[in-house]
């Protein structure tokens, strides 16, 4: 097991694009962050900034039109953009898993869930049928599922959504994998299962030491789990730091629109503002900086050059040409 | 029922294929419970015998069709791109052949002259594997696209991209988290093509070219029979009959089993 704080995936630079009649469109665009061993980094952003594309492309898992144009995805040493077919298929599961938005559609209909949980087992650890499923209860155990050993042979429509998410999670985690990628894993629930998923997650992290991904566009549940924040805008990381540091000291003009649309229990506003427009649509991004067009604070060079990096501190940083380091 | 011919055989003491001219066309009576028919032979066994015969071909037949047409839709449906183009050619190839005419010369092909062994070319079956490789060579078409079609909505599916998520490569995939799937959409069309299969065979049979007297079936019967219609037409009426309500059976059988099969029908 590998100590707490070791990087253990680091991801730079990493540009993905879609090949389309008019040509490559990018999608992603030079993202970098690192993810440490029993530490969450959220990434947050609206729907539609690229987050599923970053975090599937780690798996290399891409829709068939996608491309990794450049950059770098090094897991403990190993480079993945150029690994093999078979190479990656290892690591996926094992080494590194994910959990998806909807537990209902993420989860074979035809199957049991106790089978769907011993997959990986199967494929990975090369166990017989027996042994498998008798994991696979354990790890239903693990998750919270009540009666585990019965609910094992429940198919993933006899269960709740909260039931069906603790599932994917069990799927996920049977390996033991040094790396969770949660790609909105709470967002199709309600708000009291999505407390408990979310302390679950806490828990099982702290266990296992995993390293987890974790993707929102909801302030809300990510100052709960996250203790780095990279925030995305239009294929872009537009500013990162450290939890704290972006949760009450955030100063991109995105980060603290997304901040303020967040419901607080000490708010005393009762509508809570929204921003306006949409996220530029990959192919449609502005010459300058992205976010111009939505900024309250852009002046007329935003709209002409790429904002400069900013180093507010040694984590914190961010993309602006309107905020300048002290 | 037709599984139990030989048992009723035994009870009425009589042989299907026992020929009693002195007996002939006989309308229904104690002895001959369906009566008689040109050649005196007991009706109802002979019945019962080209039950088990007609239903016998229409499965296998339609199980090997299904299983190539399971293979070639699902290899198509998954991979896409230029092999999903030259299987699917390949299948409107095989659909836009004129099906009768084409079942007729390979149904009168001459065995013996395409260098298969002399003992099979003799034996009694061979009518019945030419039917089954017949039907499989030309049927698998509707199976093919079918599966494809559904493969094509499946894989779209995020469980499916949750399994390549665990490390699945592409034909565990295929075979493990597709086809599963589709097994209620497959069942349904095989026993659909059950139906067809055996008025396919009725067909041939019609033509001569089905399976061979004096083994019966339901087709070679209708056959027969449709020399004497005048004279005895319940010889007709009878495998007629029989076709029809077993073709209608079976198409009850697959919606039942479709809702049988869906885990999600169990409400
Ligand atoms: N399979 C796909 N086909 C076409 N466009 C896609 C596909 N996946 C993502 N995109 C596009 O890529 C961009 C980023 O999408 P995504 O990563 O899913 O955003 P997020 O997860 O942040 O909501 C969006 O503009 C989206 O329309
Ligand atoms: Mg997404």
């Amino acid at each position: 097991m590998s100590s707490v704080d070791e990087t253990i995936l680091s991801v730079s630079n990493l540009s993905i694009g879609f090949e389309t009649d008019e040509g490559l469109i990018p999608v992603i665009e030079e993202v970098s962050f690192d993810l440490h061993t029993g530490r969450t980094l959220a990434l947050v952003g609206e729907s539609g900034c690229g987050k599923s594309v970053t975090a599937f492309a780690l798996l290399k898992l891409l829709p068939p039109f996608g491309r990794i144009i450049s950059g770098s995805i090094k897991f403990r040493g190993q480079e993945l953009v150029d690994s093999t077919e078979s190479e990656i298929q290892a690591i996926r599961g094992d080494r590194i898993s994910m959990i998806f938005q909807e537990p209902m559609s993420a989860l074979n209909p035809v199957f049991t869930i106790g089978s769907q949980v011993a997959e990986s087992l199967l494929l990975h650890r090369h166990l017989d049928k027996k042994m498998a499923w008798q994991q696979a209860v354990e790890m239903l155990v693990a998750v919270g599922i009540p009666d585990a050993a019965q609910r094992a042979k429940n198919y993933p429509h006899q269960l709740s959504g909260g039931m069906r998410q603790r599932v994917m999670i069990a799927m996920a985690l049977s390996c033991e994998p040094d790396i969770l990628i949660a790609d909105e894993p709470t967002t199709a629930l309600d708000v009291t299962i999505q407390a408990q998923i979310l302390d679950l997650m806490h828990d099982l992290q702290e266990r296992f030491g995993t390293a987890i991904l974790f993707i929102s566009h909801d302030f809300g549940v990510v100052s709960r789990m996250a203790d780095y924040i990279a925030v995305m805008y239009a294929g872009k990381i537009i500013e990162r730091g450290d939890a704290g540091e972006i949760l009450t000291g955030a100063r991109h003009p995105y980060t603290c629109a997304l901040l303020a649309t967040t419901p607080r229990i000490d708010a005393s506003v009762t509508r809570l503002p929204a921003i306006s427009g949409r996220v530029p649509a990959p192919g449609q991004r502005p010459a300058g900086c992205y976010f111009q067009p939505r900024c309250p604070n852009a002046s007329d060079h935003c709209g002409e050059q790429r904002p400069p990096p900013v180093d507010l501190s040694v984590t914190h940083q961010l993309i602006c040409h309107e905020v300048v380091s002290e | 029922m037709v599984m139990l011919a030989p048992a009723i055989e035994k009870l009425l003491g009589l042989n299907a294929n026992m020929v009693d001219l002195f007996n002939r066309m006989q309308p229904a009576s104690d002895t001959h419970v369906f009566g008689t028919d040109e050649l005196g032979r007991d009706v109802l066994l002979r019945l019962l015998y080209g039950g088990q015969v007609s239903l016998f071909t229409g499965l296998t037949a339609a199980c090997v069709a299904a299983t190539i047409g399971t293979v070639i839709g699902l290899t198509a449906g998954y991979f896409g791109g230029r092999l999903d183009a030259i299987l699917m050619r390949i299948t409107d190839g095989v659909i836009s052949l004129p099906l009768l005419p084409l079942l007729i010369v390979l149904a009168a092909l001459d065995l013996e002259k395409i260098g298969l062994p002399d003992e099979l070319v003799n034996s009694e079956e061979v009518s019945f594997y030419r039917i089954v490789i017949i039907v499989a060579l030309v049927g698998w078409t509707t199976v093919a696209r079918l599966v494809r079609g559904a493969t094509l909505s499946i894989k779209e599916r995020e469980f499916i991209m949750a399994a390549e998520g665990v490390g699945a490569g592409h034909l565990h995939i295929m075979f493990n988290h597709i086809l599963p799937n589709l097994i209620s959409t497959i069942i349904v069309a095989v026993t659909l093509s059950v139906g067809n299969v055996i008025l396919l065979e009725s067909v041939l049979s019609f033509l001569g070219l089905g399976i061979q007297p004096p083994m019966p079936s339901w087709g070679n019967m209708l056959t027969n029979a449709q020399a004497l219609i005048w004279e005895a037409p319940q010889l007709a009426f009878y495998p007629g009959m029989l076709i029809f309500i077993t073709v209608i059976c079976f198409n009850f059988l697959g919606d039942g089993l479709q809702d049988a099969l869906d885990p999600r029908a169990e409400y």
